[in-house]
Parts: C-alpha cells; sequence; structure tokens
C-alpha cells in the first residue's frame, strides 16, 4: 500500500470559540480522485483550509508527501499542494498567460522570467485545459467557464502532487462540468497525483471519484466506494431528505434522485385500488395519494415501474415475481383490496397471459358493485397479448365502469 | 523589460550625476568664529565705522560684515522705519511686503515676502536677485535664515523686548550699517522724548491693552507694548499675566475695572462696537466710553515712532482724566 | 498592455521625456526670470561642458543653491510619496490607498515633532527626525491595517474610516503634544502645511539615500506585489510568504513616506493619484506600473512646486494646496467610481 500523498489525522479545529472539525481522518492516495461531501456546515471546506496551509489545525497532523506543511516556507509547500478555488477575484486584470505562468510562482526566484521548463509547463496546463488560444486575453473578460480553466490551468502549472479543488463545478453548465472533471481525472491517472474535491452534487460525486468522504458536523460519517456512502439512509441522516438511491445503468454507480417531498394530506378515509403495469398506473396511483386516498395496487411484477412507485410511496401491494403469471395467492390477496376499495382504477396497461387474472378479478369486484373507472388512452386492441381474452373481459368492463379518457378526467372522477 | 530597466537607469543616474555636480559646492559658511567682536550694542563708541564688524545678534549668532553694506534689504517693518530713519533710505534695495509702508518712500522699493508655507517667509530667489550684503530682520524663520547664511549673506536679527533694547538694537544696526553717530543721534532723541513723557506722568493710571478679538487678548508683562504703557504712566491690569500673550477673562476685566480700554483698529471697528460684546458693558472704562483707539504701527513696531506712540498713549491718559 | 510591447516602452519613453522636460522647465522658471537660454549655458558649464557664461554671481546662486536642490527635493519626494502609494495600494488591493488617507503621513508628522520637541531636530544631521518620522509612519500603518482587516478582506470603507480616524487621533495628540513646545511651535505647523521651500541641498543629502533605498526594495516586491492581488490567501497557495510581505510592504511604505514628510511635511494625492493614473495607462502588472510611477510621480510633484512658486510670484501657494487643488476632485470622482463598480474587492 504505497504511502498516501496527503495524510490528515485527527484534525481538530474551528474558528474562535467554535470547533469546526473533530478529530477527522482522511487520506487520500496518488493516483485517487477522492470526493468530500457534506451538507453546509459540515465543515468541508475548513477541512480543505487545513489541507492547503491556510488553517493551522489546533489538533492533529497534516502531511503531503510524508512532510507537515506547515513546518516549511510557503513556497515549498506551495510545490506539494496546488489548490483550485471556487473562483478568482482578481483585483488587477491580467492575461490568461500570465496568470497561469504565476502557477510557477513556487519556482521561480524573485525577478525570474521563468526557464524553459516553466514555460513548457504553462503551455501545457493551457492545452490540458484547453485555454491556449486564450493566451492574450484579459481574464476579467472570460465567461465564468473559461475563467474556471484558467484557475485549473494555474493549478495544474504548480506540478502538484495534491490537488485541492472547491466545488470545481458550481455554477458551470454541463459541458464544462465534464471537462473540468476529465481533466482532474487524467491528472490523477497520468500524473499519479492525489486529488481531493468538495462537492455539493451527490450525483457528480458519486459519478467521478474513486472514494467518497462524508462529512456531518465536523465528522467523518462514512468513507467508502460511492455505492457504500451514497445511501438513502445516508442522504435522509445527513442531508434530511428522502431520496431515491438507484444504480445507473450505464455507469454502475449510484444516483440520486430526490424525492420531492409532499404535504402531508389529510386522509379522506376512503381507500383506492388500482390495477397498473408497466408504467400506466404510477401517476394515477400518485394522483390518489395525493388526494388523500389509501391506495392499493395489483397485482404487479415485482420490478414493474408502478411497483416501484408504490413501495416509493410505502404503499399496500400485492406483486408476483418478474415474467410470472398472477397465481392463486396472489388473487386470494388482491381480491378483498378490490372488494374493500372505495374506488376501483383499472388503467391501461398492457395485458398479456401473466397478467390478464387482474382484468378477471376486477370484472368480479365491479359486478360486485365497485366503482370501477377504466382508463382508456390507449384502445385494448393495441393492449391484448392474449389472443382476445383480454379484450373480451374489458368490453364487459365497460358495462359495469366508467370509461376515461385522459388523467384529467380521471382527476375529476374522483374530486 | 530590460530596454525599459536601462532607460531607466540610464535617466536617474543622469539625475543623480547633475544633482551631484552642481549641489557640492559647499559655500563658505558665514563667519561664527571668534573675530574680536564687540558684541551687541557698540553704542558706547562714538566716530566712525569701521569696517569689518563683528556682532552678535538676538538669535546668538556671530555675524561679520565685512565692509559698508550698499544694498541692505529689511524683512520687517520696524527695520525698514529705522533704516529709513539712520538716513539710509537711498541704500534699500528690498523689503518684506505691503506692510512696509512708512516712510512713503519706503513703498517704493521691491518686496520680497509671500513664500514659504504661511506666506510670511522671503521669496530667496528675489533676495538672492538682489544681491544684498545686509539683511536685517526680527526673531522666527530659522530655516530660510540658515539658507541666506549658507548663500552668504549676512543675516542680522534683532528682537527688541522693551524699549532699552529697541535703543540698543538701533545702536547696533547702527554698527552694522557703518552710520553710527545716526545712531547715536536718533537713539539720544528717542530717550529724551522717553524721559519727556515719562516725567510728565502725574499718578499711575490703570489700563488694559486688547490685541486681538476673539477671543480676547491682551499683552503680559514681558512685551515691548508693556514696557511701552508703563512708561507712558499706565498701569496695566494685565500684570499677573502668565504668558507673553494671553487670552483675558471678560469677567477678571470687569473685576480689574481699568480706568482706560485702549484698542486698535486690528482688533475691534469702534467703540459702540466694543460695547455690544456680551459682557463687556460691565467693564467699567468701556461703559463710559474711555475706549481710546491707538495707531498700531506706533505701539508694535519697535522702531524710531514708538515716541509718537508712548506720546499718544500719554495723551489718552491725560484727557481721560486718569 | 502586453510584456515589453511598443505601446508599454513608448509610454515609458514619453514619461521619461516629460520629466526631464519638468525638471529642465522648473529648474528655469522661478520667481526670478532667468532666460532658458541662460539656464541651459549655467547647466552646460556645470556639467563642465561649456565656458561659463557672462551672467552675475546671484543668477548662478539662484540657480545651483536655491532652485536646483529644491526640484531634486522635488523629484525625490514625488518619487517617495508616489512609490509609497503604489505599495499602499498593492497592500490594501485597492486604488484608494495613499500615505496620507492610510495616516501614515500623520503618523510620520508626529513621529517627526516628538523628535523636535524632544531637541533631536539636529540629531545626526536631521538624519534623526527621518527615522522618527518613519517609525511614526510605520507604527500607525500597521494600526490602520489591523483595524481595517475584517477576516482576509481588507474593507474599503473602514480602511478609510480608519484612517481618517487614527489621524483625528494623531492630530489630537500633536495639539498635546505641540503645548509642550516652545519656539519649535512654528517649525512644527509646517510639516502640518507641506512644502519644499528653504530647505537646500542637506535636505536632499539626507533623505535621498533613504528614499533610494525604498525604491530599490519596492522593486524587489514587484512580484509578490502582483500575486498578493489575487488576494492574500490564494498568494500563499501559490508560494507567497504573505506575512513576511505585509511586513516588507508597510516598512518600506513607511520608510518612504516617513523621509517625504520628514523633509517636507504632509502632502497629499501624490500617492493616490500618480499609481492610479499610471494604471489606467499602462495596466495593473506592477512590472509595468511600477518604472511609470517612478518617473511619473517626480513629475507631478515637481510641476505641482512649479506652479506654487510662480503662480502668484514672489508670493508661494502652499505645495499642498496645488496637490489637493488638482487631487481632491480627482479623488472625489474616483470614490464615485468605486462606489458605481460597487464593493471592495478582497
Amino acid at each position: 500500500m504505497p504511502e498516501p500523498i496527503l495524510s490528515l489525522q485527527d484534525i481538530t479545529c474551528g474558528y474562535g470559540a467554535s470547533t469546526v472539525l473533530h478529530g477527522v481522518s482522511l487520506q487520500v492516495a496518488g493516483g485517487e480522485v477522492v470526493g468530500l461531501v457534506g451538507p453546509n456546515g459540515s465543515g468541508k471546506t475548513t477541512l480543505v483550509r487545513v489541507a492547503s496551509r491556510a488553517l493551522r489545525p489546533a489538533g492533529g497532523t497534516v502531511r503531503v508527501g510524508g512532510l507537515d506543511t506547515y513546518a516549511l516556507p510557503a513556497r515549498e509547500a506551495a510545490r506539494l499542494v496546488a489548490v483550485v478555488p471556487q473562483d478568482l477575484a482578481p483585483a488587477f486584470s491580467f492575461s490568461v498567460l500570465e496568470m497561469v505562468l504565476m502557477g510557477r510562482t513556487p519556482y521561480l526566484s524573485s525577478f525570474g522570467r521563468g526557464g524553459d521548463e516553466d514555460w513548457a509547463r504553462t503551455r501545457a496546463a493551457m492545452v490540458a485545459t484547453g485555454v491556449q488560444h486564450l493566451a492574450d486575453r484579459s481574464v476579467d473578460e472570460l465567461s465564468g467557464g473559461e475563467r474556471r480553466r484558467v484557475v485549473l490551468a494555474q493549478a495544474l502549472a504548480q506540478d502538484a502532487p495534491l490537488m485541492l479543488l472547491d466545488e470545481p463545478t458550481t455554477h458551470l453548465d454541463v459541458r464544462h462540468v465534464l471537462d473540468v472533471l476529465a481533466i482532474v481525472r487524467r491528472l490523477a491517472e497520468r500524473e499519479g497525483a492525489a486529488v481531493l474535491a468538495i462537492h455539493h452534487d451527490l450525483n457528480v460525486a458519486a459519478a467521478t471519484c474513486d472514494r467518497l468522504v462524508a462529512l456531518h458536523r465536523g465528522e467523518v460519517v462514512a468513507t467508502g466506494s460511492p455505492e457504500e456512502v451514497v445511501t438513502a439512509d445516508l442522504l435522509r441522516g445527513i442531508y434530511g431528505v428522502e431520496a431515491d438511491v438507484t444504480t445507473d445503468v450505464s455507469t454502475g454507480r449510484p444516483s440520486v434522485r430526490l424525492a420531492v417531498p409532499s404535504e402531508p394530506v389529510a386522509p379522506l378515509g376512503r381507500r383506492a385500488h388500482v390495477v397498473g403495469g408497466a408504467g400506466r398506473g404510477a401517476r394515477i396511483i400518485r394522483m390518489l395519494a395525493e388526494a388523500g386516498y389509501d391506495v392499493s395496487v395489483g397485482v404487479l411484477h415485482a420490478s414493474d415501474t408502478d411497483a416501484n412507485a408504490a413501495e416509493r410511496l410505502n404503499l399496500l401491494r400485492v406483486s408476483v415475481p418478474p415474467f410470472s403469471h398472477v397465481d392463486a395467492e396472489a388473487e386470494d390477496a388482491v381480491r378483498p383490496l378490490m372488494r374493500e376499495a372505495d374506488l376501483l382504477v383499472v388503467c391501461d396497461a398492457p395485458f398479456g397471459p401473466g397478467n390478464v387474472a387482474n382484468l378477471r378479478l376486477a370484472l368480479e369486484a365491479a359486478e360486485a358493485g365497485v366503482t370501477t373507472l377504466l382508463l382508456e388512452q390507449v384502445p385494448i386492441g393495441e393492449r391484448d397479448f392474449t389472443g382476445g381474452e383480454a379484450t373480451a373481459l374489458w368490453s364487459q368492463l365497460r358495462r359495469r365502469a366508467r370509461s376515461v379518457g385522459t388523467y384529467e378526467e380521471v382527476a375529476l372522477e374522483f374530486r | 523589460m530590460r530596454t525599459t530597466r536601462s532607460t531607466l537607469g540610464t535617466a536617474l543616474l543622469c539625475l543623480l550625476l547633475l544633482a551631484a555636480a552642481c549641489g557640492q559646492d559647499e559655500p563658505a559658511a558665514s563667519t561664527r568664529g571668534a573675530t574680536a567682536s564687540s558684541g551687541a550694542g557698540a553704542t558706547g563708541t562714538t566716530g566712525v565705522a569701521e569696517f569689518p564688524v563683528t556682532v552678535t545678534d538676538d538669535d546668538g549668532f556671530e555675524v561679520t560684515i565685512p565692509e559698508e553694506p550698499q544694498r541692505i534689504v529689511t524683512f520687517a517693518p520696524s527695520m525698514t522705519e529705522i533704516v529709513f530713519a539712520l538716513g539710509l533710505g537711498d541704500r534699500l534695495v528690498g523689503v518684506s511686503g505691503s506692510f512696509d509702508d512708512f516712510p512713503a518712500q519706503a513703498q517704493e522699493i521691491e518686496q520680497v515676502g509671500g513664500a514659504g508655507e504661511f506666506g510670511v517667509d522671503p521669496n530667496l530667489e528675489n533676495v538672492v536677485a538682489l544681491e544684498p550684503d545686509l539683511f536685517l530682520t526680527i526673531a522666527g524663520g530659522d530655516p530660510w535664515k540658515e539658507q541666506l547664511r549658507d548663500l552668504d549673506i549676512p543675516v542680522v536679527t534683532f528682537n527688541a523686548t522693551d524699549f532699552d533694547d529697541l535703543l540698543d538694537d538701533i545702536g547696533s544696526v547702527g554698527v552694522v550699517t557703518g552710520a553710527v553717530e545716526g545712531a547715536e543721534v536718533l537713539i539720544a532723541d528717542m530717550a529724551a522724548q522717553a524721559d519727556e513723557i515719562a516725567a510728565a506722568v502725574p499718578a499711575r493710571t490703570t489700563c488694559f491693552f486688547e490685541v486681538y478679538f476673539p477671543p480676547l487678548t491682551t499683552v503680559g508683562p514681558n512685551t515691548f507694548i508693556y514696557d511701552l504703557l508703563e512708561r507712558a504712566g499706565c498701569d496695566p491690569v494685565t500684570s499677573d499675566a502668565a504668558s507673553d500673550y494671553p487670552e483675558w477673562s471678560v469677567d477678571e476685566l470687569v473685576r480689574d475695572s481699568p480706568a482706560v480700554y485702549f484698542a486698535t483698529v486690528e482688533s475691534a471697528k469702534s467703540a459702540e462696537q466694543i460695547g455690544k460684546r456680551p459682557g463687556f458693558d460691565g467693564i467699567g472704562a468701556v461703559a463710559n466710553g474711555t475706549v481710546v483707539f491707538l495707531d498700531s504701527d506706533l505701539v508694535t513696531r519697535p522702531g524710531p515712532r514708538v515716541v509718537e506712540g508712548l506720546a499718544m498713549i500719554s495723551a489718552a491718559l491725560f484727557t481721560t482724566g486718569g | 498592455m502586453r510584456p515589453g510591447g511598443r505601446r508599454y516602452r513608448t509610454v515609458i519613453a514619453v514619461l521619461a521625456a516629460l520629466l526631464l522636460t519638468s525638471v529642465l522647465i522648473a529648474i528655469a522658471a522661478g520667481s526670478v526670470q532667468i532666460s532658458p537660454g541662460t539656464t541651459v549655458r549655467l547647466v552646460a558649464w556645470k556639467l563642465g561642458l561649456a565656458e561659463r557664461p557672462d551672467v552675475p554671481v546671484s543668477t548662478e546662486v539662484i540657480l545651483f543653491q536655491l532652485r536646483l536642490p529644491r526640484v531634486v527635493l522635488a523629484v525625490v519626494v514625488g518619487l517617495a510619496l508616489a512609490i509609497a502609494g503604489t505599495l499602499f495600494q498593492g497592500l490594501f488591493r485597492n486604488p484608494l490607498a495613499d500615505p496620507a488617507i492610510v495616516g501614515v503621513s500623520s503618523g510620520a508628522a508626529l513621529g517627526a515633532i516628538a523628535v523636535i520637541i524632544a531637541g533631536g531636530g539636529s540629531l545626526l544631521g536631521g538624519l534623526g527626525v527621518s527615522l522618527a518620522a518613519f517609525v511614526g509612519g510605520m507604527v500607525t500603518a500597521f494600526f490602520v491595517y489591523r483595524i481595517a482587516r475584517v477576516g482576509p478582506a481588507v474593507n474599503v470603507a473602514t480602511l478609510l474610516l480608519a484612517g481618517i480616524a487614527v489621524a483625528a487621533v494623531i492630530s489630537a495628540v500633536m495639539s498635546v503634544v505641540m503645548s509642550f513646545a516652545g519656539e519649535e511651535i512654528r517649525s512644527i505647523y509646517f510639516w502640518l502645511l507641506g512644502g519644499l521651500s528653504a530647505r537646500g541641498w542637506t535636505a536632499v543629502e539626507v533623505v535621498g539615500p533613504l528614499i533610494l533605498l525604498g525604491t530599490a526594495g519596492a522593486v524587489l516586491l514587484i512580484r509578490d506585489l502582483n500575486l498578493v492581488s489575487l488576494g492574500e490567501e490564494r498568494a500563499a497557495q501559490l508560494g507567497v510568504d504573505v506575512d513576511r510581505f505585509k511586513w516588507q510592504a508597510v516598512a518600506l511604505g513607511a520608510l518612504l513616506a516617513g523621509a517625504a514628510v520628514s523633509v517636507s511635511g504632509v502632502i497629499g494625492f501624490v500617492g493616490l493619484m500618480t499609481p492610479h493614473v499610471m494604471r489606467l495607462i499602462v495596466g495593473s502588472d506592477h512590472r509595468r506600473l511600477l518604472p511609470a510611477v517612478l518617473l511619473a510621480g517626480p513629475t507631478f510633484l515637481v510641476l505641482a512646486d512649479l506652479v506654487s512658486r510662480v503662480a502668484i510670484a514672489p508670493q508661494e501657494l502652499p505645495l499642498g494646496a496645488v496637490t489637493a487643488l488638482v487631487g481632491g476632485p480627482f479623488f472625489l470622482f474616483l470614490l464615485r467610481r468605486e462606489r458605481e463598480r460597487g464593493s471592495a474587492r478582497a
């Protein structure tokens, strides 16, 4: 296990009387991109300032490349640690070339104009960030994204084994976010640099970092791979939000979808049952739940979209394994739900041999007197995969139920 | 950058060389050494002035005048008057400014004052251009006096503290200008007149002399004007003043109740105006109109006309039934 | 303006020519009329290039004993004030800083006054006064800086208020100190008004080396000045020893301002205007700015002193009044522009 380039051990520090960090330890190895996440006020910025030699910790050690940076003169420390701040606010304007060249300060003498090495590194940094065509432009004329890349180039020119980034993607549009992160990734992979970046956007952090460290109230509450750290529990625990964490199909990384917190609804005391499938019922389910109904769903296949929606809303559901048939057990489970519902909604889902039983059960309930709505945005003819049985059942349902053509009409029915 | 730096460096170097080349002729310092001097107030010696003379002026500098001065500059109206009184008016080439108004011929002479941060210093260029061989002035202005001395111009400072000192000073002016006889005559004349006035004083009259208002400023016992007041028969109520130009409180003045209240046009416009000042109607002299305006030129310029000032004061005391 | 660009070289050449011309005009012009031709011939003679022209000795004296030292003094004092202004503007990262506004000039004056009253006026041939002015200026500069700092930023409004407040306090202290003064009162008032009359060559000899030293130091700080303009924390991240830089900048600024004040009293606006105007012409890079300021500062003061000498000759206008008449309105204009741009920049 190679010696980590950045080693923070037991860092305790704060401002004035208040302590912000309580014994935080964190390591970053060469070639690793570590993301630092956590809610506002959790101490992320403070921790990075400690690592960048801007804030001396009250307790603990800071080592970069094995050396205590606080014991080094600023010049030598700057050869070890490069910081990419959120933005540069230069009091006076310089050209892009001059700005990037400033990154070579730790290597230049007082009057030095820079040797070949310095110019080469400056050029390389500008090419890597794609700003070489802006060399003579004044920095304050640039757009936000361009300026961010110049700042990054300045840090790249420092040639330091440790790079610290403070919210590198905030205020950038999508294109630039990708650019910046790609540059950082290349830096880690090709030069073996250790990278620690503060991220506010969990999805970006999860997608781009090798490892995540989550801070909460000045303590490390989770550290590990993105999948390990970004969980619904963590989100609930430190951010206080309800979220849906799924694994992104293409990248294998966790993806966070925040649940928009809905206002608590006064229950109507009425029950509704939705027969859905293939996502046709999700909206109805939500509408009914928001209207205050006690909603049940079924019979669905386990990984069906409607099943997920029901799970998220924590609704009563009857499901069977994917691609299997609605069996007698399921039928027995769902029958009372249908019979006792004040409202039964049958959505225009596709019906095949596996779930055509739902229509049969619905017909039973309708004949027993349950108020039934049929949603028919798509004609049954296009949804019948049973060779006609579904169509026949549907026609019979029509005689017992109200047909509606749109979601809005459904809403009108039960308002 | 290299080009710029070398251009810059050369320019700076040239400037410094210029300065160095021009600056370092330290002129021979005025003699401050020990030449056998006759000291200040060599009025005792009769007869012809002998040059060179060395005097110690009232600033403490020993000044040597090599030859009888032909181009004199005075930097105080009092000095101007003295020089004219000694009959040397045609040797006067420079005066301080518009205050050098007596005698009338003085107003024709070139004025060299108005320089410096307060506008009360001589313009050294103009002074040098006049090529003076004697510079007579009163106390104050050490920096420019030092400059003049560095330029080999003899600066002689007089600071008359009282009437007797004034007579001494006139004698010294006679010595440095070569008009020793004329000085002796003037001194004798002035002394006689002063004695006459002093002799005619029947009894002391309390008085108060206002230098300025507001704030009410008067004269303390060590001042020239105070001495004049006493010689003319006054008993100024400010005899216990701590400084030379103290502020005086109106209440105290009401208590002291001087018999005569002296003022000048520089301190007030008229007796009525004085009377209108708050609290002033409590002062006896002001209330009953015993306010006398003196010509300030006659009492503030330590020069030949102070005897007229004495006469004026004395007359005021008589007519107010002091 | 790009490094070493042709436009920059032209500007520098023009400034140098302007300085030289101003110096020559200032030497040639004055209360006493001396023709330019005579001036040139006399100067040539002094440089050993020509025969002595037939002019009275008094003309020679006026030129070389009165005018020349005064003009040279204007050059070095203008240089000192302008460079000090540049340093303070870089240190505070704000173009409204100036030795007088920041209170350094008042502190220097107090230092000078204290020494004069204590009787050390001629200590070390006048050097004692300059050093006391330096110490006074330095202490004041640190004080004002500490007050104006709020965390990592220097708030402009606080800076100006702190400078004014400190100057007011110093003024009060000076009144108290001066009540102990005897005859030195007049010399003391002259620090407050500021001027160059009647100083002579000794003044140049005393402060010249100090000012050249301070200027050399400022040149060495050029790179750090540039980096610190990005913000103190950023400069530190790039490897600048920021604390050491601040000490150096304050010390040099106080040295320059102190030397200037000790010989010419408090002259305002030169330190404010010169770097600011030059920045508008050559840009903010101190590698270009400093040489420009180095030439412009002396030019400004030489011309201001010339105006004060000849405008109402033989009387003189106070030099501080001339610089204020030009500088005051300019300062107000700057303030307005800053407000329109909005906010202090850290």
